[in-house]
């Protein structure tokens, strides 16, 4: 009877670990980071498969496995999505997945190896058992050095045998109940205008079997709920009107179940906004009759008086006819600084003449503000006038631009034609007079002139006069009106 | 002194410098507390990818394993599917070494049914070569973020080498980066424990 009792309770406990083992595993090929992000490890994902089926544990073969990869898309070894273990115990009939990573692998300086194992339960995806080991050579020194690993190859084994032997001695297959998940969520646009069209389209895998989702609503702000449509197989979208009240709208999608259980997932905010950016333009020029004006370059630079992100912005140059000179736009933020080279767009210098900078920003919600400068742009040198007139003793030089733009300073030299200098002047007001002695009367030198301007905004010019006694004749032999050459009726 | 005298003097002598030596590894990880925290046992936490600010490479990834692996096994915490947290990286536009923003935590957190979610960046990780072994060195900074509200609770500094975990002449060496994560891991997990964060189903 003793020995009846003994032997029924051996049966009883080897039925009860065959029945804790009796489990399917996918073992996963090793994810090898000494190789790369990308690195894989398939002699030791065949030890670890050995290893388990040693343990009595079925394993699905690795062809089926990278199979069911390549069937998912699945390009990253290591772990999965919650959606791609559901799966694979759908698909490969696996009761737990084995994920295991090679962390280092390396023969020099000295033999090491390192690896992370996980197991993870199909039906409710959650982690099992996990462990994480390191080895290298130095760590394993025997009496005489006898058995001691020599390379990665004797580390690995003594590794992985050392890590799955806690494994656990009982696998429960059946955990949790599986949660719902949702694959995807799309909130559009995140930032709108009053009465802006929003829309949220949603993506969820209901677990088979534990839970039927009755309703699947949206909650927009505090207390708006909508329902969604069914587009296609666990697909549902819905579109509302933005509110005019400015600020932020939290979303969030919330699933009813038959069982009367409510999940409430947070998709995001989407902003209401009713303002437009506020930002106005500085340029760099010399202020000049109500002008900004410049001669080569100039620095443009927004400046912002409420900072907030953009979606795009514009910048062109055109001139009054409204033709563009320059411009660029781009998605994005500003950039902090714009520089017009005064140019046009085929690279030669524009005209000089007034311009119009116009710059436009819209926001994420698409609401635009435009800001303008009028500039003017002169890059050409002053032009001087000279005329000389004979006074009582000296011959009077008079000295003028023809330009809006005032001179920063001039300069003037009168030298004899043999280069004897008679008289220096320089001075920064124009129109001016310069006296100038006359020469002796028995000098025969022509009496030359050397004159120098220079605007505010930098453009120079030296003109030379070869003789400054011819100005005084043009002055004296100017050519009478012509005389009518025609008959014109009268009235 | 006699021979007896000494004898006992030397054992003595030996075991205060074992004690001694064996005392320097004490260096606890540092811990800024920004939030309170208040108080619920952690259950489910999420990883969001590691930043690897080290020439070490992968090291972000096999800290990140590491950590994710030792958080299930000594603390019971469920960690999200990295696959998960990478879909919804994905999906919210986020690169693998950017953090996300105070809403995107939050979103990560409710789809992901989680309490926290911890981001890292190693900032050193190399194996520096010793007398006949390698020593491995560690930085890590791990940040701890409620994912209800999407602020920032905890932040975490850890750094050590393998050499600080030496007990005599070349005993206790920790010689792998891995076996490093792995203690760091570890010794982090129980700061925080021991700061107030309360263990699953305690």
């Amino acid at each position: 009877m003793k020995r009846f009792l003994i032997i029924a309770l051996l049966v009883m406990a080897t039925l009860i670990a065959s029945y804790a083992q009796a489990v399917t595993v996918a073992v996963f090929p090793v994810e090898d980071l000494s190789e790369g992000r990308n690195g894989v490890n398939f002699t030791l994902t065949d030890f670890l498969q050995q290893n388990l089926q040693e343990k009595g544990i079925e394993v699905i073969p690795t062809d089926r496995i990278i199979s069911f990869m390549s069937r998912n898309r699945i390009r990253w070894l290591g772990f999965l999505g919650t959606s791609h273990i559901y799966q694979v115990r759908d698909d490969l009939g696996a009761d737990f997945i084995l994920f295991g990573t090679v962390s280092q692998r390396q023969e020099l300086p000295l033999a090491a190896f390192g690896m992370v194992l996980t197991l993870v339960r199909a039906s409710d995806a959650r982690t099992v058992w996990t462990e994480v080991g390191g080895m290298s050579k130095a760590d394993i020194s025997n009496f005489l050095a006898i058995d001691e690993p020599e390379s990665i190859d004797d580390l690995f084994p003594v590794l992985a045998q050392h890590l799955l032997s806690s494994w656990p001695d009982v696998l429960e297959v059946t955990g949790q109940n599986p949660c719902i998940v949702v694959e995807t969520s799309h909130l559009s646009s995140q930032h709108v205008k009053p009465g802006d069209e929003v829309s949220c389209s949603v993506k969820i895998r209901p677990p088979a079997g534990v839970e039927t989702i009755t309703q699947v609503l949206l909650k927009v702000g505090e207390d708006n709920y909508l329902d969604m449509v069914e587009i296609s197989p666990n697909s549902y979208t819905v579109m509302w009107s933005a509110p005019d009240a400015e600020g932020f709208q939290p979303v969030s999608l919330v699933l009813k179940c038959q069982s009367g259980k409510t999940f409430i997932y947070f998709v995001g905010n989407y902003q209401i906004d009713t303002h437009s950016p506020k930002l106005s333009l500085k340029v760099a020029g010399k202020q000049v009759n109500n002008f900004i004006a410049f001669n080569d370059r100039l620095p443009i630079t927004p400046i912002w008086q409420d900072p907030e992100p953009l979606s795009h912005w514009s910048l062109f140059i055109q001139n009054m006819g409204g033709q563009v000179m320059a411009g660029t736009e781009n998605k994005g933020s500003l950039p902090k600084r714009f520089v017009w080279k005064g140019q046009r767009p085929d690279g030669h210098k524009a005209e000089d003449g007034i311009y119009e900078i116009v710059l436009t920003v819209w926001d994420r919600a698409n609401n635009s503000t435009v800001s303008t400068q009028t500039v003017f742009l002169k890059s050409n040198p002053p032009v001087p006038v000279i005329n000389a007139a004979v006074g009582n003793d000296n011959l009077i030089v008079t000295m003028d631009t023809e330009d809006e733009i005032p001179v920063d300073y001039w300069s003037a030299e009168i030298l004899y034609s043999d280069g004897e200098v008679l008289l220096q002047s320089q001075g920064a007001d124009l129109p001016v007079d310069i006296l100038i002695p006359f020469p002796s009367p028995s000098d025969s030198r022509k009496l030359e002139a050397i004159v120098c301007m220079k605007d505010v905004l930098g453009n120079k010019v030296q003109k030379k006069i070869d003789n400054l006694m011819q100005l005084v004749n043009i002055e004296e032999e100017q050519p009478e009106p012509p005389k009518q050459q025609e008959w014109v009726p009268e009235f | 002194m006699n021979f007896a005298q000494f004898r006992y003097f030397s054992i003595f002598f030996l075991i205060a410098l074992l004690l001694g030596v064996s005392s320097c590894t004490s260096s606890r990880p540092s811990l800024e507390k920004k939030n309170a925290y208040e108080g619920q046992s952690i259950c489910s936490v999420a990883l969001l990818p590691f930043i690897n600010g080290s020439r070490f490479e992968q090291g972000n990834l096999i800290m990140q394993r590491i950590f994710a692996a030792e958080l299930s096994r000594i603390a019971g915490i469920e960690v999200a599917s990295e696959g998960d947290v990478q879909n919804i990286y994905q999906e919210l536009r986020i690169y693998p070494n950017q953090l996300p923003g105070i809403e995107q935590i939050r979103v990560l957190g409710s789809r992901l049914d989680v309490q926290l979610v911890i981001s890292g960046r190693i900032t050193e990780m190399e194996e520096k070569m010793g007398d006949n072994y390698v020593n491995p060195v560690l930085h890590v900074t791990l940040q701890v973020y409620d994912a209800k509200s999407g602020k920032t609770m905890w932040a975490t500094y850890h750094g050590r080498e393998g050499a600080d975990y030496r007990k005599v002449m070349h005993f206790g060496l920790v010689n792998t980066v891995t076996q490093l994560s792995r203690i760091m891991s570890d010794e982090i997990i129980e700061e925080w424990f021991a700061e107030g964060m309360k263990q699953c189903g305690k």
